[in-house]
């Protein structure tokens, strides 16, 4: 009876470990691969349903997720959470502070603005990307209405999805630099 | 303290944060049962000899561009727990000499692979969290989670239904073998699920520190405790409680997830160091 249940569990456990879903090592530990951007300007297509201010930046009354209250496990662990199952964040206020750092475009004259998170051993990292609203597209040395190259910066926007290449990435659409 | 309380309610409601204690848990509970085992067995390193196998075995799957890198890695890692367990004394290569070869060899390998033929741009950061398990229990899929708690129910059945045949068979092997129980199938058994526990506890402690999690309660629970069953309950205790309390730190604090849980560990082993020392004293006078 109980060799024919051993035999029975064995295959059960193999089968269910065949099936796993890939360890953390291609899956997740190089997430900045993934992280580009589309589009031109940070002006997304619900532009005119945000409200602006005097300035003519948008207006965000609440945040949905802090990131700047975190620490640096649970910054990285929720940024790794938006790049896997991003369904969920589409259209919440995100907010992230971190230092600049763009990624490169074929364009040489642009690049993909994003705030570097590192998880806790700074061994891993993602980049968070967003979209300035209103402001063209950075530079690899950022300015031009974005953080400089590596400059701390306080970045809220709306998280979205778009395919770019046959794969979906996200990005922090109507962004705003908070400068304090 | 009731802001710490309700700090750690508020992470409690991410749901990556419920994944990792569920996952954490499990995978400690069933690394204590299979550590009693594997440490009287004499096999308390096997989990770093096996890890880093799997580690070998990660590299070749992204080298040759498999997404699930279980496919080779489980196959390899549960080979190699098989022929080092069957490995008797008589071998030409002794037990301790094949895990520490098999382990710096496939490390090495590893690396080596990853290096020649990169898959990414950032090797560094993906050796780093394979090897140290930093956040990766943080950051599971569902089907991952599904599959962590179909194999960790899977494991403590086999055990519970087979207690006694394992009992048997860590204690005196010849022995057991005389009395009728079939070892070799029993330890084909133990390799086989040593290897799956190891495999999947990769996510949360890395590579290199799943020897910790499997040597660690069991010996804390043997300074305290004698016989086995009771080194065997109290030794998933200890292993839930530091797993529990160690990726609790890590969150709060802010620490790589997995040193936090083997420091905890190795606080807990040394508590039970000095209660064992105190009670020995107190038979004694």
């Amino acid at each position: 009876m109980k060799r024919k249940a051993l035999l029975s569990i064995v295959p059960f456990i193999i089968a269910l470990a065949s099936c796993a879903n890939g360890g953390h090592y291609n899956a997740r530990s190089n997430p900045m691969d993934s992280l580009f951007a589309s589009g031109s300007t940070g002006k997304s297509v619900f532009q005119s349903s945000i409200s602006l201010n005097s300035d003519g930046l948008p207006v965000y009354e609440h945040i949905d997720i802090d990131l700047t209250t975190m620490n640096a496990t649970m910054v990285f662990s929720q940024v790794s959470d938006m790049i896997n199952k991003p369904s969920t964040y589409t259209s919440k206020i995100v907010k992230v502070k971190g230092p600049f750092r763009p990624y490169e475009s074929t364009d040489p004259n642009s690049c993909y603005p994003a705030i570097l998170v590192q998880d806790a051993t700074a061994c891993c990292g993602n980049g968070l990307e967003f979209l300035l609203y209103g402001v063209p597209r950075c530079t690899m040395q950022g300015g031009n209405g974005y953080p400089l190259l590596n400059e701390e910066a306080t970045i809220v926007g709306r998280f979205e999805t778009y395919l770019e290449d046959y794969s979906l990435y996200i990005h922090l659409v109507d962004a705003i630099w908070l400068k304090d | 303290m009731a802001e710490f309380f309700q700090m750690i309610a508020s992470y409690f409601e991410f749901r990556f944060v419920q994944y990792a204690f569920i996952v954490g848990i499990l995978i400690a509970l069933c690394s204590s049962l299979l550590g009693v085992t594997l440490v009287l067995k004499r096999f308390s390193f096997i989990g770093d000899g096996l890890s880093h196998m799997a580690f070998g075995a990660m590299a070749v799957a992204a080298v040759v561009g498999l997404t699930n890198n279980m496919i080779i890695s489980m196959p390899v890692t549960i080979g190699a727990a098989i022929l080092l367990l069957r490995s008797s004394q008589n071998s030409r290569i002794k037990g301790d000499a094949a895990v520490a070869m098999l382990s710096v060899g496939a490390l090495a390998m590893g690396y080596l692979l990853m290096n020649l033929f990169p898959t990414s741009s950032n090797v560094s950061a993906d050796v780093c969290t394979t090897l140290f398990g930093s956040v990766s229990i943080l950051t599971l899929s569902t089907v991952e989670v599904w599959l962590c708690i179909g194999l960790s129910i899977a494991t403590v059945i086999i055990f519970v239904l087979f207690y006694n045949k394992i009992f048997a068979v860590t204690f005196d092997e010849n022995f057991a073998r005389a009395t009728g129980v079939k070892a070799t199938l029993y330890n084909l058994l133990i390799a086989i699920i040593t290897a799956v526990i190891i495999v999947l506890a990769m996510n949360l402690v890395g590579s290199l520190l799943i020897s910790a999690l499997i040597i660690f309660p069991a010996l804390s629970a043997m300074r305290v405790f004698k016989s086995f069953k009771s080194v065997t309950i109290s030794s998933a205790i200890i292993s839930v409680f530091a797993a529990a309390s160690g990726l609790l730190l890590s969150i709060v604090r802010g620490t790589p997830v997995g040193p936090t849980i083997v420091a905890v560990d190795i606080v807990v082993f040394f508590a039970f160091l000095l209660v064992g020392f105190i009670i020995s004293r107190a038979r004694k006078a």
